[in-house]
């Protein structure tokens, strides 16, 4: 679902109104909330970064300048993923499970498209925090292993192995819960 | 370009949303937006105890600073010093072979203990100036009474004991160390004006200049009496000033400054080789600071400043010597923000800082200022200030005492605690 904020909604909101501050919150919370959730297991977690983020984007908004479609919700993503890594590099609650054994590289064929966005989404947050942190960043944010290795202070052959390791136990309680639901 | 299973996964949850969203997280944004927006006492910020700190932290360093810098000695400074409360009227002008001790018309001493008053006459500044040139270009010890007195006459310029009729005008000086009580008030200082001429030396005469308002740069620019030796001696008026010598007893004297575009270049006059000229370099300011905001547009700074100020001393004999000195300093203000983007700042303040160093001063400053983010909420920053230096303790002459009002330039790195 593609969100749409109108430029006198913005208009509005950079000048502080608070009705149209609540409406760009209603327009953009379930998107960024599930955001967070991919990051982040615990709900009451979630809604402590959410409301942070929501702080500094409300206060951040008068100086924020569109520079084009989608600007807006883009600046907003940046800023609940950035919060998400700040809260779990705080917390210390990324979990790498360094490998003793070598796993074979998961095919290709993950199948997501057998399941909905929520399955889906609900199965990532059944991942330990260290590989769904690097399935983030990798997938969803695009990085490289070199990137991820910076940001997370780790080395490239760790998120690679975090990422191969994510996929397979992803794939796997996906079929979990395709075979829970025949 | 990533793999296939990573762009399937991403474009499954491409604008996925959450089924729920957490309860009550408007009601705790919008909290939070009001207590930002309202006035949140002081005592009550995160930071408040942390900037606390750092405030008692530099008020103890700057105290033992100021403690340290007390036992060391500035040379220049109390070479100055000493100079001026060592040397006297009387020594001055006996140690000046060219002029007879006997027209010494007091004891001059520079001690409170022995006062002594000289009274003069408020001449024309028009008349003084008027003096040819090469008359008082003579050299001193060509300088009789005699010649005195016809060089003045010429010069039209009137130095005699003061008359009764003119009394009310005349100036009467105390000694160094106990004039700053006796000085005029502010509002008397630029009213009265007192040009004297040094005819009976056969120097080029300088003017002296005794309006009101320089007698701070008085104290030790010149040593008391020695300004005063060579008119005294050989002025037609001596012999009156010493029938005033009783009554004026316990007055005190101090000396004029000179006027700096006439610049006394004679050597040799005393020994001593006063002090004839302060020249005061504007002070250079930088500064270490924290901001902490109080609310969206008002914030508070403090922190610490260091305060270089420079003086050339110049001596009777052509000679100079440097008076410097280093003051760390305790800054605090109020700003309000006029613009602010990501990396400028541009807000006007008003505030005070208090300069310890050998002596202490206070001032007051309003200013506008820029701020340039660096990175982590560390600027620079540049004020460009009007200051008002209180009155404060004139152990030394410095660009402070001397200039109530001042145009300033304070930079530094500043540290801005919160968002």
């Amino acid at each position: 679902m593609k969100i749409i904020i109108s430029h006198t909604l913005l208009a509005e909101a950079k000048k502080g109104d608070r009705k149209a501050m609540q409406e760009l919150y209603a327009l953009t919370v379930r998107c960024l909330t599930s955001l967070c959730q991919r990051y982040i297991a615990q709900d009451e977690d979630v809604k402590d970064v959410l409301q942070d983020s929501y702080i500094k984007i409300f206060r951040g908004l008068k100086d924020f300048t569109p520079t084009g479609e989608g600007a807006l919700v883009s600046w907003m993503v940046q800023i609940v993923t950035n919060e998400s890594l700040m809260f779990l590099r705080s917390q210390k609650r990324l979990q790498y499970i360094e490998a003793t054994d070598i796993l074979p590289d998961v095919e290709d064929e993950l199948p997501v498209e057998r399941f909905s966005p929520d399955e889906v989404h609900r199965a990532i947050r059944q991942l330990p925090s260290g590989y769904r942190t690097v399935l983030n960043l990798y997938v969803f944010e695009e990085k490289s292993h070199k990137e991820i290795a910076q940001l997370l202070g780790i080395k490239e052959n760790t998120s690679a192995s975090q990422l191969n390791r994510a996929k397979a136990l992803l794939k796997k309680i996906l079929q979990e819960q395709e075979g829970g639901t025949e | 370009m990533k793999e296939l299973w990573a762009e399937k996964l991403k474009e499954k949850l491409q604008g996925h949303e959450a089924e729920q969203i957490p309860e009550d997280l408007w009601a705790g944004i919008e909290k939070e937006l009001n207590a930002a927006e309202q006035t949140v006492p002081f005592y009550k910020k995160k930071y408040t105890w942390s900037a606390a700190a750092v405030v008692l932290l530099i008020i103890l360093g700057g105290s033992a600073a100021l403690y340290l810098q007390k036992d060391s000695s500035d040379l220049v400074a109390e070479t100055t010093e000493i100079l001026l409360q060592e040397t006297s009227v009387q020594e001055i002008v006996q140690k000046d072979e060219s002029v007879p001790v006997k027209a010494m018309p007091t004891q001059a001493p520079a001690k409170a203990t022995k006062k002594t008053q000289l009274t003069f006459v408020q001449s024309k500044y028009e008349e003084e100036t008027a003096a040819p040139e090469t008359e008082s270009q003579e050299p001193l010890k060509e300088a009789e009474p005699n010649e005195t007195e016809s060089q003045e006459k010429e010069n039209a310029v009137t130095v005699e004991t003061a008359p009764s009729k003119k009394q009310e005008e005349s100036h009467v000086f105390p000694p160094t160390d106990n004039y700053r009580k006796q000085q005029p008030t502010g509002k008397s200082r630029n009213s009265k004006k007192i040009t004297l001429a040094f005819t009976a030396s056969g120097i080029n005469p300088p003017t002296i200049d005794l309006r009101g308002g320089d007698f701070d740069d008085l104290q030790e620019s010149i040593n008391p009496g020695d300004q005063w030796s060579d008119q005294m001696t050989g002025s037609p008026g001596d012999k009156d000033k010493d029938k005033d010598k009783d009554k004026n007893q316990n007055q005190g004297i101090s000396a004029p400054i000179l006027d700096k575009n006439q610049p006394l270049t004679r050597a040799g006059l005393s020994k001593e080789d006063p002090v004839v000229e302060e020249n005061h370099r504007r002070p250079i300011t930088i500064g270490l600071q924290v901001g902490i905001p109080v609310s969206a547009k008002w914030w508070l700074t403090t922190g610490l400043s260091y305060t270089y100020m420079k003086s050339e001393i110049r001596h009777r004999s052509g000679k100079t010597s440097m008076q410097e000195l280093h003051f760390v300093g305790i800054p605090a203000s109020l700003n309000y923000s006029l613009y602010k983007d990501e990396k400028w700042h541009i807000y006007a303040g008003a505030g005070g800082r208090v300069d310890m160093g050998k002596t202490v001063y206070f001032s007051l400053s309003a200013t506008p200022g820029i701020q340039y983010q660096l990175k982590n909420g560390l600027s620079l920053y540049a004020e460009p200030a009007l200051q008002y230096n209180l009155p404060s303790s004139e152990k030394f002459h410095t660009y402070f005492t001397t200039h109530k009002w001042m145009s300033d330039l304070h930079v530094g790195l500043r540290w801005t605690i919160g968002k």
